[in-house]
């Protein structure tokens, strides 16, 4: 699967602000999607390749913070660097632990810019990576049949074919033929992939011992 | 001479009655009727009798002539009100004989013709069953003049007295001080003939002579004396200033005084120079009254009374102006201070403001360093770069500019304003500080409004002042209903300008409270804002009210007087 560019999304009401932002972007040879306001970059559909956000922290409407906020609600928070005319600390540290990229006042070096903003792709790459993961993860999961789902859940518990064929009321052979199924449809390498992919999809093995 | 004679005492009246009885009866009367210096006349439908008085006061040349004339050959056909003489003389006759005597005033003529005023007394004599008209004339010309004399003092007086109250009724409402001068001057130059008349002001340092009024002195002598220095042999004034005490110089052409300024007085064609010096009430120098006359002279003591009344009027005159001056300076400094304290509630969003273009500057410029120490420089890019370098320098330097305008001490100026216009800047020097405060600012301008009459500076920071509260008062308000209006109208012939807010509102009968000075609802406010805007608005001629917001919150108006193009 070929991942689509990565974006920086700039949402500032400074007209000149944005095209200074676009410029020093465009040094890196990345692409920017500017917004006037926070509305407009909401009314926009969501990016579909790896993108960080720089957010002015003041704008007349929603403010940046405010967007932060809203963000944090949907299913895939971008990561965000905030810049500011003037900020103050309490603003600083909000934005801080809402787990901002970074945080800076106008003027600011080019330099430390345009490394939040590599950190914010990169953390956003990684996040989309492990979004995609989850999703194909749970695409092989839903394939397996509900016995396969339960000896998968004894498995990653640890429990040993015979145990599991005492608990589900069979033979430990016909375990082994479920056991041989999982690991196929979960393409796993190993019992300890396995219990990876169980972990992630937060399987815990419904019916108590 | 019938009493001058002391005897015995006046014990038996009925002795004293006969005595008398035969002293009348001896020919006194006669002696009375002939030696009395007022004209006594008999009439008995022709005069039948006069004395010597009555031919010398009518010029005739005997009792003979006098007693052939008719009543009419004594008076003029008609008297002074208008009524024909020999009908108001059957009038005057008719009234003695009814009540036994009369008195009144008469215009008689002499033989030559001269006509002059009489004091006339009819007393009716029973005679033989007649009556016999007993007329007595007394010559009241002097009297009449001398009444005449009284009353033309008197209007003269009245006269001068009302010009001395219009003049200090144009210092009250507030004529410039040379119109206030001017006036003085004329009104004192009026009082005596060849008489001119100058005020001198000396400068407040107390060293060098101001022109203060002279509308009738020549001009070349008015720009020599302006900016003189004063001094112990400086003409008239500039001694009188120096000395503090009046210099009276009879003749300019050999006074020691006027030594250097002898050529000058030569050319403007003035000869004495009397010259008083004008005290504030702690008796301080102000300047000097000045009587000036074309031929040498000297006073004659009727020049006191004017003297006085010029010199005290002028002092109160430029006393007021001088105080007007001082508060007006102490009024723009407080004016100053306010601002200064609103510019550094406004600092964050200042600071905001400025580092939005120093932002984009100081990015843009990195960047161009960085591609112009790359081989291939693309320098359509790098031009495009400092071409918004430059454009965001200038829009900084506006927005400091407009801030300096602000903080800056400036002597108020009155100039047309566009009350809309100023509205529209204030607007958008808050427009950042309502983002911060989350403050929604709607802007209802009537681009069509008549100019007012203010100082630019002083009427935006009325409206910056009543912006600011307004964005204070809703800090309390929900975020999504704080909504500041700015509101200009045209209303009754004033210009109209209203600041309404969404706050907790102000009680009706505690808002004229909000105007004392000191009176401030802020944790870190002076309290001086809204007095100081309510006296600037009144300095132009308007007033500044706060009321109820019918929306809930407060609105805070001024109206000012429109100037109509006309009065430009």
């Amino acid at each position: 699967m070929t991942e689509k560019p990565p974006v920086v999304i700039v949402v500032d009401d400074d007209d000149s602000f944005r095209n200074f932002l676009s410029r020093l972007v465009s040094t890196i040879g990345l692409k920017t999607v500017p917004f006037a306001s926070a509305e407009a970059f909401l009314a926009a559909p969501p990016p579909d390749g790896p993108a960080c956000l720089v957010l002015d922290v003041q704008m007349p409407g929603l403010s940046g913070l405010d967007l932060q906020r809203e963000l944090a609600q949907t299913s895939r928070p971008l990561p965000i660097v905030f810049t500011t005319g003037h900020g103050d600390i309490p603003m600083t540290v909000e934005a801080m632990k809402a787990g901002a990229v970074g945080f800076f006042s106008k003027p600011f070096r080019n330099q430390d810019m345009i490394d939040a903003i590599k950190e914010g792709i990169a953390r956003d790459r990684e996040t989309r990576k492990q979004f995609e993961e989850l999703v194909e993860i749970q695409s092989r999961y839903d394939s397996l049949t509900s016995r396969e789902r339960e000896v998968f859940a004894l498995v990653t518990e640890g429990a040993l074919n015979k145990q599991i064929a005492h608990q589900l009321g069979t033979s430990e052979r016909t375990i082994k033929a479920h056991r041989a199924q999982v690991v196929q449809k979960m393409k796993a390498d190993s019992v300890a992939e396995l219990v990876r992919m169980a972990d992630r999809l937060k399987i815990r093995h419904q019916k108590s011992a | 001479m019938i009493g001058a004679n002391p005897q015995q005492s006046p014990n038996d009246v009925t002795q004293l009655r006969e005595r008398a009885t035969h002293v009348w009866s001896e020919g006194a009367l006669r002696c009375v009727f002939e030696r009395s210096p007022d004209a006594i006349l008999l009439h008995d439908g022709v005069f039948i009798d006069c004395n010597q008085a009555a031919v010398d006061m009518l010029g005739a040349v005997g009792k003979d002539e006098l007693l052939s004339l008719s009543p009419s050959d004594l008076s003029p056909p008609f008297q002074p009100d208008g009524t024909s003489s020999p009908a108001k003389a059957e009038q005057m006759i008719a009234l003695a004989l009814e009540r036994g005597s009369h008195r009144f005033e008469w215009l008689a003529k002499r033989r030559n013709g001269s006509e002059f005023p009489v004091e006339v007394l009819l007393t009716a004599i029973p005679f033989q069953q007649r009556q016999i008209l007993y007329v007595v004339w007394r010559d009241i010309t002097r009297r009449k003049e001398a009444e005449r004399e009284l009353s033309k003092t008197r209007e003269t007086r009245d006269a001068f007295r009302a010009g001395g109250g219009r003049v200090l009724e144009m210092i009250a409402q507030g004529a410039t001080l040379s119109d206030v001068l001017a006036s003085l001057v004329t009104l004192i130059e009026a009082q005596s003939e060849g008489l001119i008349c100058s005020v001198l002001q000396l400068s407040e340092d107390g060293k060098y002579i101001r022109h203060g009024a002279a509308p009738n002195l020549p001009e070349i002598y008015i720009q020599a004396v302006n900016g003189a220095p004063i001094g112990p042999k400086n003409g008239s004034c500039g001694t009188a200033m120096y000395r503090g005490e009046p210099v009276i110089v009879t003749d300019m052409l050999v006074d020691p005084l006027w030594e250097d300024y002898r050529e000058l007085a030569k050319l403007s064609g003035l000869r004495a120079c009397w010259s008083t010096p004008i005290f504030t009430g702690q008796g301080k120098v102000l300047g000097s009254f000045a009587m000036y006359y074309r031929e040498p002279q000297a006073p004659t003591g009727s020049e006191a009374q004017l003297t006085e009344v010029a010199t005290r009027i002028a002092g109160i005159a430029i006393e007021h102006e001088r105080a007007q001056n001082e508060l007006q300076r102490t009024r723009s400094d407080l004016a100053h201070v306010a601002r200064v304290t609103t510019m550094g509630e406004l600092a964050a969003s200042i600071a905001h403001e400025v580092n939005q273009p120093l932002g984009a500057i100081v990015g843009n410029a990195d960047i161009c360093r960085s591609w112009l120490q790359e081989e291939d420089v693309d320098l359509k890019l790098v031009a495009e770069a400092l071409e918004d370098i430059s454009s965001d320098g200038h829009r900084a330097s506006q927005i400091i500019a407009r801030i300096r305008s602000l903080v800056k001490k400036h002597v108020p100026e009155k100039s047309l304003l566009n009350v809309s216009d100023v509205a529209r800047e204030v607007i958008n020097l808050v427009g950042h500080e309502a983002q911060r405060k989350q403050v929604t600012i709607h802007s209802q301008l009537d681009e069509s409004v008549p100019a007012v009459e203010a100082d630019r500076v002083q009427l935006q920071q009325v409206l910056l002042n009543l912006a600011m509260n307004g964005m204070e008062a809703m800090q309390e308000t929900d975020a999504n209903q704080r909504e500041l209006t700015v509101r200009t109208a045209m209303s009754d012939g004033n210009v109209l300008a209203a600041v309404s807010d969404r706050g907790p509102g102000i009680e009706p009968a505690k808002a004229e409270q909000l105007f004392k000075p000191f009176h401030t609802t802020k944790a870190n406010g002076l309290g001086m804002g809204l007095a100081i805007s309510r006296s600037i608005i009144e300095s132009f001629g308007g007033k500044l009210w706060a009321e109820p917001n019918a929306d809930g919150g407060a609105i805070f108006s001024f109206s000012l007087p429109a100037r109509t193009q006309e009065t430009q």
